[in-house]
Order: structure tokens, then sequence, then C-alpha cells
């Protein structure tokens, strides 16, 4: 089973993170500041971080960055600050996802889970991908397989439904380029005469309810307001 | 100037020399002028008498010039004489002056000085049944002309005496003069002859031929005189001024003022003249020339010697470029200067102060403009008319002032949202632990049901804290303007469909449609897509908080020189609070307490508008709740 670090000063929290990733299943270590994080990380064995930025002696940011310079274990940053540059930094540095305090501990929970599999499908996919046949898209940890119309999540199958399916086709064709709603119903529904944006406004919002754990702050479908949506490069 | 020097002698040589030429010019011309004039008096004379003038030959009473007219025909001895006033049969000739009358009494008619014809003779002797002596006293030379009997009376000094026929006719004319002792009577012929004579005056009335004879050097000698005077005036204007030194020399008496001199000169003069006219008042024409003709002569010179002066000093003035300044306009002129100057310089202040003052305020105007526009912090006193000094500083005052609570305000707003924001971080940590450890609580085995209660309370209580915080925190960060703003070029009709997208399903529950009315053409709008899609979603979650059931929202787009984005719909309950609370944090309706979140939706949405350069209106009409976005 993956062994899991909890590196946070709050003792209190660290403990309530151990209690919910224990009854997953998963093993778990603790560490009160980076600088122990740093040295039970180097030491081995640990599959992956959940990273505190605010803590003494060594803070979570400048943890990760020595992390980072030989290992490339996941890490998800534990953070009080909610601001975009602070989530931007801590992402840039190299954290692999971020949950920001307070959190609530099933969405923790569910990234662990997600990350997890992963890193477990990856590997995986190894092996599999040879199978696949046809056109196959994979953009983070997300694989469209548009021979089988099939969907993964972080190897898991997702129902989507038929537009669903195709919408996200779209967007993954072109990671980073800007479909209007105008577009999107015209490639999607092949219909020029009767548009209707509010459709696709309410199938982005499913779509991103099945693939994303925060579908407020999603990772792979992002809304440009009042001007469409686009899949995130990554 | 001429650096010849003149002696003083020579000048008085020559101005002698002037004088006496004078006295041979004016004698000259007098001499010439006054036989010309009495010669040509006689020719006139004798020439008027050679014409005559008839009138009122028809009887009609009007005197009939005929000076110039012409003479025709003579036959029977009457003539004929075209005259302006068409063919005038004279039945007398007579010579220049005859008698006219129309005086009806046949009185005595005094003709001193009169004028008239023998055909008005011939009235008189047909009106006059009396026989009169007429007083012709003063006439020279009349040529009376009988009738019917052909006599002609020369009629050589004083009396006439007119013989009258039965019908009252004069048949004859009957003179008495001192000259001739008795009457002569002369026929036709004789009288005709009479007329041609040359009149023989030059004995009896040649004054002045008598006593200055002409000659023909008369003219030419004056003339020559006039010359020489000329060129003597010229050396003595010439040499005016130099007093036997190069440098012109003004005297006091150039100095005088020029009108002044022209006074004086003219009185002189006149006074010089006044023995010639006052003889010639009392003497008759040709008497006391011997009285006359020297006092002519002096005046004469005593006026050339006055013109000589007076060009004289007028010259030496010009020379010395001083002529103005003597003149009686430039007397008035020194005296009124300085006033003039003085009046001329207070209105120049005047208007320079006033333009000063118009540009002072006009600076003061566009710097003030400035400082409230926030271009510039102060004004300049540097450029400040001293009148707006204090104006100046008083406004810098203010405007310092203005800037200190600004930038006091907006560290106070920095320090509140740091301190918001620090305490809230503070808070989150343990926040934390209270959401995991009450989720935790919740999983237990707890045979106790109150205890589950209160657990869940524990668990909807602490999550609401936490939407409380992040908002609270978004709040401090929008008002106090931290948040950046990225301006994009944003469709409307896009961002309100994707807004409306997300909160479809919250919207559904509720049974609440949306209207929206975007007009085609919209244009795209420069803004913050992801702040304007935050206030158009706290406005669409309050919208799904407090609408009435099954009610529509509409959502209507107007453009002109902004954009206006209009969000109604209708309350579920009554709006009893005015629109101004309720842009105030923390403020709800007093029903929606009971409902989730924190308070801070409207007020987020409004600092968020402020913060992208528009603005949040709310309109409350009963139970219709009316935002409006300005863009």
């Amino acid at each position: 089973m993956e062994k899991i670090l909890i590196a946070d000063d709050e003792k209190d929290i660290a403990t309530a993170i151990e209690i919910y990733l224990k009854a997953e299943g998963y093993e778990t270590e603790t560490a009160e500041n980076g600088q122990v994080a740093l040295e039970r990380v180097k030491d081995g064995g640990i599959d992956l971080v959940i990273l505190d930025i605010m803590m003494p002696v060594m803070d979570g940011i400048t943890a990760m960055a020595k992390i980072r310079e030989f290992s490339s274990v996941p890490i998800i940053l534990l953070t009080a600050k909610s601001e975009d540059t602070d989530k931007v930094l801590g992402l840039t540095v190299g954290a692999d996802d971020y949950v920001t305090k307070p959190f609530n501990p099933v969405e923790l929970i569910a990234r662990v889970k997600a990350m997890v599999r992963r890193i477990n499908w990856h590997a995986d996919a190894k092996v599999n991908r040879e199978d696949s046949s046809g056109v196959v898209i994979e953009i983070g940890g997300i694989r469209l397989d548009d021979s089988a119309k099939s969907v993964t999540l972080d190897g898991e199958l997702i129902s989507l439904t038929p537009k669903e399916f195709d919408i996200l086709k779209l967007l993954m064709g072109m990671p980073g380029h800007v479909f209007s709603p105008k577009d999107i119903f015209e490639k999607v529904w092949n219909d020029t005469t009767v548009i209707n944006e509010n459709t696709v406004a309410v199938h982005i919002r499913h779509l991103r309810e099945k693939l994303e754990i925060d579908p407020a702050l999603p990772r792979y479908i992002k809304v440009v307001w009042g001007r469409g949506y686009e899949f995130s490069k990554q | 100037m001429s650096k010849i020097t003149y002696s003083s002698k020579i000048r008085k040589f020559a101005i002698v020399l002037i004088c006496l030429f004078t006295v041979i010019a004016v004698a000259g011309y007098m001499i010439y002028a006054l036989n010309y004039y009495e010669k040509r008096d006689k020719k006139n004379e004798a020439a008027k008498e050679e014409m005559g003038v008839v009138v009122d030959a028809d009887h009609r009473n009007e005197i009939i010039d005929i000076t110039e007219a012409v003479v025709f025909n003579t036959t029977d001895k009457l003539y004929y004489a075209e005259t302006k006033k068409g063919f005038v049969l004279l039945k007398n000739i007579v010579s220049c002056e005859y008698v006219e009358t129309d005086d009806d009494e046949n009185n005595i008619v005094d003709i001193n000085y009169s004028y008239s014809n023998a055909g008005g003779v011939s009235r008189y002797v047909r009106d006059d049944d009396k026989s009169k002596t007429l007083d012709i006293q003063g006439l020279h030379h009349i040529f009376a002309l009988g009738l019917e009997e052909n006599r002609y009376f020369l009629l050589n000094q004083e009396y006439i005496e007119r013989k009258l026929d039965g019908e009252g006719f004069a048949t004859e004319y009957i003179y008495y003069s001192k000259a001739i002792d008795s009457s002569k009577i002369i026929t036709m012929e004789e009288a005709l002859s009479n007329v041609n004579i040359e009149p023989k005056v030059e004995e009896e009335t040649g004054v002045i031929s008598k006593m200055f004879p002409v000659s023909d050097f008369d003219l030419p000698m004056a003339i020559a005189s006039t010359l020489l005077i000329i060129c003597l005036a010229i050396f003595v204007l010439r040499s005016c001024g130099h007093f036997g030194t190069e440098e012109i020399v003004m005297t006091s008496y150039d100095k005088l003022g020029y009108f002044i001199h022209f006074v004086i000169v003219s009185a002189v003069a006149g006074i010089c003249w006044t023995p010639f006219t006052v003889l010639l008042d009392h003497s008759e024409w040709g008497e006391n020339l011997e009285y006359i003709v020297p006092c002519l002569l002096f005046g004469s010179v005593m006026t050339v010697l006055c013109s000589g002066w007076f060009l004289e000093t007028t010259v030496v003035r010009i020379k010395a470029k001083k002529f103005w300044q003597t003149t009686t306009i430039y007397y008035i002129y020194s005296f009124v200067k300085d006033p003039i100057i003085k009046f001329a310089n207070w209105c120049k202040e005047l208007y320079l102060s006033r333009k000063d003052a118009t540009n002072g305020v006009d600076k003061l105007m566009d710097q003030t403009a400035e400082i409230v526009s926030g271009q510039r912090d102060s004004i300049d006193t540097a450029g400040v008319d001293s009148h707006y000094l204090n104006l100046a500083h008083s406004i810098n005052a203010i405007a310092s002032g203005k800037s200190n609570a600004v930038s006091a305000k907006m560290k106070s707003d920095k320090m509140r949202t740091e301190l918001i924001t620090n305490v809230s971080h503070d808070i989150k940590t343990p926040l934390t632990s209270i959401i995991s450890y009450v989720d935790l609580l919740s999983k237990e085995d707890l045979n106790n049901e109150k205890a589950k209660e209160y657990i869940e309370v524990l668990s909807r209580q602490s999550l609401r804290l936490k939407t409380l915080l992040e908002d609270l925190i978004e709040a401090s960060k929008a008002s106090s303007g931290v948040l950046s703003v990225n301006k994009e070029e944003i469709n409307i009709g896009v961002i309100l469909n994707q807004v409306v997208g997300e909160y479809e399903e919250r919207f559904a529950r509720k049974n609440l449609s949306v209207v929206t009315n975007i007009p085609e053409g919209t244009a795209p709008v420069s803004t913050d897509g992801r702040h304007l899609s935050r206030v158009i979603g706290n406005l669409f979650s309050n919208i799904a908080k407090y609408s009435l059931e099954g009610t529509r929202v509409y959502v209507d787009v107007v453009q002109s020189d902004r954009t206006y984005v209009t969000i109604k719909n209708t309350s579920a309950n009554q709006l009893n609070i005015s629109s101004d609370e309720l842009m105030e944090r923390f403020v709800r309706g007093d029903d929606s307490r009971k409902t989730e979140g924190s308070g801070l939706g409207l007020s987020i949405a409004g600092s968020l508008m402020t913060l992208m350069g528009g603005s949040l209106n709310i309109d409350i009409d009963g139970d219709l709740f009316k935002a409006i976005l300005v863009l």
C-alpha cells in the first residue's frame, strides 16, 4: 500500500488527515516541518506528500523546491493562502495539486485518491497503451479513446453522454484554444439555425462535475469568462 | 548745416536793401495798378455810354440792362436792341444812366445815385402833368433824349427842366448847368455824335495819373525789385541763427512761444498800416495823396520787415530743431503730457492687472482642475498673482489635506485588508481542524440520537463559518482595491449564458426561468471577465436564494455610451429594506437571515464593479428587485 507523508506543523490537522487516509487503507507518516519532511523523502519509500506551506524551520515551498531537485514524488500542497499567485507559485515550483484551508476532508481524500490512481494508472498504461487502436487523446489524468468512445479519469472510467463526449473531444483536440459557446454548439450539434448557447453552458457544467474534483476550481475544463471554454494545457 | 559764418554787417546791409527795394517795388506796383484801374474805369464808363441801358421801352416798368445788348438799325432814328428779353424798341438812345420810377404820384424824384434811362424819361413826360424839376445832382454826362421833337439835351451838370405840350408830353427839356449858362438844344445827330465822342475825362478826373504819371518802367522796375528782395531774403534767412558761429544760436526771443511771436509780428504789422487805413477812410478819391502814399509805403516796408522777422525766427527754430518745442500745441502738450502719461500708465496698469488677474484665475482654475483630476498634487505658487496667493495656498492646503486623507484612508484600507486576511488565515487552521474532527466525529458510532443531531449542527455551522471567512476575505480585498483588474474584450451575451449555465440547476430547483434580452450587434465590453462573472454569479446566487418560486428572471442588455445590464427578479419575501442598506456588508433582509450566505454577496459585487470602473445600482420597487450593472 502507498505510503503518504503528511507535513504539517499543526499536530491536530496532521492527525486528522492521518485518520482519514488510514481509513482509506493508506500508510501514513507525519513531519512537523519542511526540514523533517525533506529528510524523510530523501530516505525514500514515500509515494505521496501532503505538504503544508506555512511551517516553521522550513516552509512548504522551500521544502518542495528541494524535494524536486532529486525526486518526482507527487506533492499536494495544503495552503491557507487562497490567492491565485500563491497557487501559481506552488504549481510552478512543482506541486501536482493543491487544497486550500479550510479544506473539506472529503475533498482532500478525493484528491489523494485521484493522485494515487494516476500513479498506478501511468504504470499500467505503459503496458495497456499498445492495445489501444484508433485515436486516443491523453492530457493530464484524462484519456479519451475516440474509437471506444470511452473516457477515463486517472484510470477510472467516466460515464459521459454522447454530447458531453463530443464536447470533451472538441476541447481536448485543441488544448489551450478558447471555444466560444457558439463554436461548440455549431460543431457538436451540427446546427447553425437554432443556437442555444445556454445548452452548451449546462453541458460544460455537467462535464466539469464529472471530471473535476472541485468543479468551482476546475483543473481541466476552464471557463474563460465572456469568451468561452478551453481545455487546460497542463 | 552750413559751415559759412556771416558777418552781421552784411546782414544788416541786406535788410536795409530789402527795405529800399520794397519801397521801389511797392511804388512801382502802386503806380501801375492805380493807373491801370483808373484807365480801365474810364474805358468802362465810355463803353457804357456807348452801349447804354434801356429801361422799360414798352412801359412795362422794367429795367433792362442793355449794356451788352447789340444795337441794330437806326432807321427813323429808332434803335432796336436785342436783349436777353428779346427785341426792344429803343425810342431813345441814351447814355449810361437813366432815371426810372414807378412813382405815379408824380412827385419830385430824387435820382441821386440812381440810374435810369431815357425811356423812363418818356414816361415821366407822359405821367407828369406838371412840370417838375428832377434833381439829378451827382450825375455826370447824361444825355437826355426828347421824343417827338427829336430834341436832345446835353446834361452837363445839375438841372433839367421839361416843357410839356398840351397832352402832357414833354416838348423839351431845359437843363440848367453851372457849366453851361443856358440850355443848349442839340439835334439827334449832335447827340449821336456826342455819344461816340471819347469822354474828355483826363483833365477832370485823372487824379492819380496827374500825380504819378505812368511810365513804361514802373512794372519792370517793381518786378526786378521783388526778385532782388527774394534773393536778399534767402540770404538773410540762410544766415540767420549764425551770429559769427557755426552753431545755431537761439536768442531768448527764439525761445519765445511761437504763437506769441506770431501775435507780436501781426500786431506790429497791423499798427504800421494804421495811418494808411485811417487816412484812406477820411479821404475822398484822390485826396490827401501826399500823406496816403508815404503811409502806404511805410506799411508795405514794415510788412516786409515783419515778414522777415517772422520768417527769421521760424527758420532759426527749424534749424535748431526746436520749432516744435516752441509751439503752443507743444506747450499745451508739455503741460498735459505728464497727466496724460500718468493716466495712460494707470490705464495700462489697470489693464495689465486685470489681464494678470484673469490669467491668474485661469491658471488657478486649470491647476485646480488638474488637482481634482489627480494630475497634480498642488498649485505652483511661483507663477500665481499676488492677489490670489492666499487662495492658492488655501487650495494647496485643501489638496494636501485631501491627498493626506486619501493616502491615510488607502493605508488604513490596506491595513484593514491585511488584518482581515491575516486574521482569517489564522482562523483557517483551527477551522480546518474543527471541520475535520466534526466530520470524524460524525463517522463515529454514537448510540445517541441527540449527539448526532448536535454534530449535524456543528458540521453545518462550521462549513458556514468557512464560507463566511472566504467571503470576508474576498469582500475586504475587493473593497480595498488590492485585486488586480485584467480587462479584455468580453462578450456580454456569452458571459451571461455561462453564468446562467452555472446556476441552471439551482434555478431549476426553484422553477425560475431566465428571460434574456440581448440586442443583436451588442458590442464587446472591455472588462475583467472573472470579476464580472463573480458579480453576476453573486446576483444569480441571491436570485436563486430569494426569488419567489416559479417566477421569471429578466436579463436585459442596453448599450449606449456605456453598457447596462439589468437583472430583475421577484422577491419571495417583502423587501423591507432600502437598496443602500442592502449594499452594505452583512446586511440581509430579516427573513433571509435564516438562509445560507454571508450577506457579503452584494457588497462584493458592488466593490468589484467599482474596481472595474463601473457601478452596481440596486433598485427596489415593491417585490421587484432590480440590479443594474453599469459597465
